[in-house]
Order: structure tokens, then sequence, then C-alpha cells
């Protein structure tokens, strides 16, 4: 990662975020990892000055209380967390959801594989494009 | 006037003498002394007879009546000669030979003069009876002459035939326009009996009846009414005409005169105009739909009896009321009507409406209420034409399949959601199971012996599965219920694409018809058939050198294509198994698959409105045939 700033996952499956935190630390990320369970909980710590701002949000779109578009349209208008880069990780094919993600201004579309090892290449991929590509302040 | 006698003497007392003895005579007496005071006398007078002296001087009676003779006043005046002597030679003489002559001799016998001179003036006097009676006749003949110019002016010129009949039914005379009306030449009917001209036939007794009656002077109908006869012409072609008849009375014989038209014309226009009148009588009854025609002040001129079978009121009952006085329109349906009837009286255009209608047994009804402004001759509004299809049920159908429809997006809502949450509910703990059982595998791999990581393996292994069923659950469910819009599509380039994104192995061989179709459908659809049919030949394919075909064969309404493959076969009775969702024929841990990749081509043909089906021989290989409708596809895209 270009970035060394926190990156956030917002998912609300346990084993899911354990996936990504695993697949995370196999590919030898350096970043810290944190984790929001649903859009509220992240914008809660979105919103906490004392939380450095994310260099990259992994969402899932399909949460309880705030859902994953629900977030982007949320997150879209705030000024300041804006122009953080956001990859949606889900198991969601339909064509609404990419749509709207789309739409909404998202990085990337990642559906999650049922087998980890592909997962985890998944991952792999991300962190070399992300470690290329420049990041606004 | 009296009649005047010349007499004629050179001798006053012979004149004298006569005058006396002819006093009785009521006549006037002119005397001349000579032959030439006679020639100048006959020239003022005019005379009945003379009486003549024979023995004159200078010129004697013989040569005075020579004379006379030569002019044509006296050219036959009666002459009486008076003489001494009698002589044979006398009726040699010149110019006697022409007019009376007579002789007296002397001495004069009174009663003999008296006599001849009597006849002669009766003579005279039946002369000029017969000037009078000559005169007479001409002047008759002379307005005859007129008369008849006149009639044959009339008769010539007149456009209706004009006939005239004896007692014994002859034609004696015919105008032209008559004889050009039965097609004969000029005189050519003259001469003919009337059953030559009229056909005897339908209003032919009553004709005949009616002339007899006018022969014997009966009262007749005839007369003076005008009688419609089937007539024939001179080729014996049959043709209506109209005839009137009169009798007259001509040198005492009876005669009739007939006036006739050729009504051919008329007759045709009267039956095209039944026809006509037949076809919309017969539209207008047979319509399965209530009529109402109404004249310009919205009175009910006639209905049909839809009307009746439709609402139970009789044509009778509903005939001669007005349009807003129907028993079978409530208060608003009746204000409606005629406030658009008013409009369309006004020449203003108007739609079609829908309107309530109550029938004799109180129920409701619908109609759609279609009209039309009957126009006359003239281009004026005459009338009004309202038709009335019931439309209660199509109203009722409408609405239920409204609701109906209503319904269905209810419940493809449902199942859409349904679809997401089992594609996410569900999947995501397999998922778990999955990662957690590869990490228990990973980190514990010391801790298991072959057994216990076998087991581990065939988990992660049916997780898979499940996965995949899933997947084709979603995926068999997408089919039909997502829209896509159909676009051209080139199979010359789509199926390589499809070939390429399943990478066979090598050792099979994939060969494609050259100049596959261009077809107009949805893209998605059209592609997950081609993938499923070969894959599944590619996946199946038991031959070390694998052979794969796709072609088609253009049928005319359809097309039908086929993917033919060396593999190895299906029985005869599973042939329509294979179609079936969740049916496999081999084990799924021989050969992973779900079952559905089949069942989901077949509702996409089906879908098409085409077919699919397949030929198989155990061991040898297995072709599948789909066919895709042509015209189908042309229609949605419409």
């Amino acid at each position: 990662m270009k970035s060394n700033k926190p990156i956030l996952v917002i998912d609300d499956d346990v084993i899911d975020s354990m996936t990504v935190k695993r697949a995370i630390k196999d590919c030898n990320y350096t970043n810290r990892v944190d984790f929001a369970r649903n859009g509220e909980e992240a914008f809660a710590y979105l919103n906490n000055e004392e939380n450095e701002k994310p260099c990259i949000i992994l969402l899932d779109l399909n949460m309880p209380k705030m859902n994953g578009i629900e977030f982007l349209e949320i997150l879209k208008k705030n000024e300041r967390l804006k122009r953080i880069p956001v990859i949606i990780l889900t198991t969601s094919r339909s064509d609404q959801d990419r749509l709207k993600a789309y739409n909404l201004g998202v990085a990337g579309y990642m559906i999650k594989s049922m087998d980890y090892s592909e997962f985890v290449e998944v991952m792999k991929t991300i962190k070399s494009y992300w470690s290329i590509s420049e990041l606004p302040e | 006037m009296k009649p005047k006698i010349l007499i004629v003497d050179d001798k006053v007392q012979n004149l004298v003498a006569l005058e006396t003895l002819l006093c009785d005579l009521d006549v006037e007496f002119v005397r001349a002394l000579s032959g030439n005071e006679a020639l100048q006398k006959v020239l003022e007078h005019d005379f009945a007879i003379a009486l003549i002296d024979v023995q004159m001087p200078e010129m004697d009676g013989f040569e005075t009546v020579e004379l006379l003779r030569k002019i044509k006043k006296t050219k036959y005046l009666p002459v009486i000669f008076v003489s001494a002597i009698y002589s044979e030679n006398y009726y040699r003489i010149k110019g006697v030979e022409s007019g009376a002559v007579d002789f007296i001799t002397k001495p004069i016998i009174p009663e003999i003069l008296f006599g001849k001179v009597k006849i002669f003036l009766g003579i005279y006097e039946q002369k000029l009876q017969l000037e009078e009676e000559i005169k007479r006749r001409i002047k008759i003949e002379n307005e005859l002459a007129e008369s008849e110019e006149k009639f044959r002016t009339i008769s010539t010129s007149a456009n209706d035939g004009i006939i005239m009949i004896d007692s014994n039914d002859n034609i004696i005379y015919c105008n032209i326009a008559a004889e050009k009306i039965f097609g004969y030449k000029e005189n050519e009917i003259v001469g003919k009996t009337l059953d030559r001209i009229i056909r005897s036939g339908k209003h032919h007794d009553t004709f005949i009846n009616a002339l007899r009656k006018l022969k014997k002077k009966e009262k007749s109908t005839i007369a003076d009414k005008i009688i419609e006869l089937t007539a024939i012409k001179k080729n014996e072609n049959e043709f209506p005409i109209e005839l009137s008849l009169s009798s007259v009375k001509i040198n005492k014989e009876w005669n009739a005169v007939g006036i006739i038209r050729d009504i051919t014309e008329r007759v045709q226009a009267n039956t095209k105009l039944q026809k006509s009148e037949a076809k919309y009588r017969s539209i207008f009854e047979l319509s399965p739909e209530a009529i109402v025609l109404a004249d310009q002040f919205g009175t009910i001129i006639d209905t049909n009896d839809r009307l009746f079978d439709w609402l139970g009121y009789e044509s009778k009952s509903v005939i001669g009321k007005k349009l807003f006085k129907l028993p079978f329109l409530p208060k608003e349906s009746s204000k409606r009507i005629i406030e658009n009837f008013h409009k369309r009286m006004a020449g203003k255009e108007v739609l079609s409406y829908e309107l309530d209608f109550i029938t004799k047994k109180g129920e409701k009804r619908i109609g759609l209420v279609l009209a039309s402004p009957l126009k006359n001759g003239k281009g004026r509004i005459s009338g009004d034409l309202i038709l009335i299809p019931d439309i209660t049920e199509r109203k009722a159908d409408e609405e239920l399949k409204g609701m109906l429809i209503k319904q269905l997006e209810t419940v493809n809502l449902e199942l859409k959601e349904f679809a997401y949450v089992v594609s996410h509910d569900l999947k995501a703990p397999l998922r778990g199971i999955s990662t957690l059982a590869e990490w228990i595998l990973e980190d514990y791999t010391d801790k298991f012996d072959t057994e216990g990581k076998e087991q581990l393996r065939l988990m992660i292994s049916r997780a898979h599965r499940m996965h995949n069923l899933i997947d084709g659950i979603l995926q068999y469910s997408r089919v039909g219920r997502v829209k896509e819009d159909k676009e051209r599509i080139d199979l010359n380039i789509l199926i390589p694409e499809i070939i390429d994104s399943l990478n066979p192995p090598e050792n099979i061989e994939i060969v494609l018809d050259k100049n596959l179709p261009e077809i107009n459908l949805e893209k998605t659809r059209i592609q997950q058939v081609f993938l499923n049919l070969i894959s599944n030949a590619i996946k199946y394919m038991d031959k070390p050198k694998g052979l794969i075909k796709v072609g088609y064969e253009d049928k005319k309404e359809k097309w039908e294509f086929f993917i033919q493959d060396n593999g190895p076969g299906i029985e005869k009775k599973h042939f329509e198994k294979v179609f079936k969702i969740f049916q496999t024929l081999q084990s799924r841990d021989k050969m992973e698959s779900t079952g559905i990749g089949l069942t989901t081509v077949k509702k996409i043909i089906k879908l098409f409105n085409g077919d699919i089906w397949l030929e198989s021989e155990l061991g040898k290989g297995t072709t599948f045939f789909f066919s895709i409708p042509k015209k189908h596809i042309e229609e949605i895209e419409i």
C-alpha cells in the first residue's frame, strides 16, 4: 500500500471479517485494519476525530441497520470523506447492486469467493494495485 | 236573295210577255235587248237561268250562247231557247252540249214554259246548296288537318310512348317514342295486337279486366290510374312499363289511347335500393351489438333486438321515445347521452364513452356508446346512429386482469427479494463453513490423520456443491424474470467467444458451421443456451479425441440449431429426464453437476417459443437440437 493509513472493513459477518483479516495478514499488508459491523458503526468510526482517516474502505453490501448502498449515499455527500476509495466486497452478483455501487463512484466491485485461496488472490491484487496508485491526501 | 233570270229578246213586248207568263215565280228578271247586252248583264249579275230568243238581228241566240259558254261564269248556265221555228239543227250548235239547254217554240204554251223554268230553277237551287256543302266540307277538312297536325306534333315529340288500339286490341297508331320503347322500326307496330307488346303476368289479369270494363264503358280503374305492367320488346326481352289508358270514340268506334313509360331504370334503382336496404337491415338485425337509431330531434326511430336481449326492453316500447327519457338510462347517463347527442347534432366530434345502463330486471350493465351522425343526401345531419356494445364482462375481466397483474407483480417482487436473500443469506454461512474448514485443515494439519483430513475435504466439497446448487436455482429463477433488451447478435462472433471462455482441453476439437445466422434476441439468454450445451459436451467427453459440432439449418419459419458430440451418449429412457431440475445422470461425486443447466436451457427455449430435443446413441454421442421461430422474434421487435 502506498499509504500507511488504516484500512476500514465494513462487514456484519464475523467469519467474513476474519477472512479479510487473515488474507491481509497473508498478503503482508503493513496497514492497520479496523472493523465496523454496519454503516452506522462505520460513520461513528469515521466521524471520530481521534481515528485516522482510512486510506481504503472494503464494504459489504448486505448488512443490518445501514446497508452498503445507504452508507455510500451518505459517504459521497460528505466533503471530508467522499474521496476515500471504496471497494465493494459482496456475495451479490445482482446487476442492480453493481449499477448502484458504480453510480456512487466505487473504486471496485469484488465477489466474495467460496474459496479462501481465491480470496487471498483477490486481496493480493488489491494490494498490488493500490501500491502503485496514488491516493489523495 | 231571289234567283235572277236573264231574258233576252230584241222586242220589248216579247220580254214583257215572258215576265207576265212567269210572274208567279219568286224571281227577279233582268232584260237584255240584244246578244251584246246579254253578255254585258252576265258580267253584272249571277243568273239562275237565261231565256234567249233565237231570232235576233246582229247576234242571234245561238251565237250569244256560244259566247256565253266561253265565259267561265256562264259556262254551265242553263239556257232555254225561245224560237218561232223548231229545228233539229238546234242540237248541233257549238257550245250547246255543255250546260243544260232546252227549247220552247212559239206560240208559247204558258204551262210548258212555267214547268221548264221551274225545273231549271230547282236545279239551280240544288247547285247552290251543293256549293255551300262543298265549302263547308273544305272548311271542316282544313280544321281536321290542323288538329291532326297538332296531335302529330305532340305525339311525335312526346317522350312517352303513345299507342292507340281498337276494340279488337289491334294497334292502330303508335308514336316514335313508343316504337323506340318497344324496339321497333317505323310503322312496324301498327297492325299488331296488344298481347304482342304486353306480357301476361302478375298484374296482367287486373289489366285485362280493367280493359274489358273500359270497353263496356263500365267504370274502370285504368281510365285515369297508372298501372305497372311487364312489356315485351321486339327482341322478346321483357321490361317494366307504366301505362295509363283512356278510351276515345273515333267515328263512333271504341278506341283506347295508352300512354306508356319505360320504367326499367326506375325499377332497377328501386331494386338496388331495396337490396341495399335489405343488406343494411340484416346488418342492423344481425349485429351482435345493440343499435339505436334516432332522428335529429332525439326521437328513437328504430332499435334492433339486441337491445331487448341485452336490457330486456322491446323495440316497440322504446321506438318513439326521446333519448333522454329511456327507461334503461339512469339519470346521470341520460344527462350524458343527451349532452353528447346535441354535440354530434351540432357537428362536433364525440369520442366513444362508457355509460351505465339498468336492465328491466334492475341489473347494472356497462355499455360503450359509439355514435355517428347520419347525413341525408344533401349532407345535412338528419339523425344519429348509436351502437352500444355491452362491455360489462370485459370491464370485469379487465379489472380482474389488473388485479391479477398486481398480485403477480407483488409475488414477483417477493420472489426477487427471496432470491436476493437466498443468494446472500444462504451463501454466507456456507462460505463460512467452507472457509473455516479450510483454515482448520491448514492450521491444524498435523493434528488430523488421513481419514480426518479426507472427511474435512468432503465437507468442503459438499459446501461447494450446495453453493453451486444455490447459484443454479438463482440462475434458473432469473430466466424470464430479469428483463433484457433484444439486440442483433452475430452468432459467428458470439459462439467462438463462448468456446474461448470455456477453455476446452486440447483433445477436444470444436467445429462451427460457416455463416451462422444473425439473430435478434436477448444476448444473455442465447449465451446461456450455447454455453450450457457446449460446456456439457466438453464436460462429459469420454473419448481421447473429442469432436463437437455446432451448426444450424434455416427452416423458413424457424432456425434449427444443433450441438453434436461424440461423447458417452444418453440412454433413450433418460431423454426426458435430462431436462428436469436437479436431475443428473451420473453421481455428483463422480461428476460435479447441479442438474440445472439443461433445465435452464429448456426454459429459455420455451420463452423463445421454440423447442428442444435430442438424439443419442449410447457410446457414440449425443446431438441436442433446438429451434427458435423467426416470426416470434420479429413480433416482439415491434
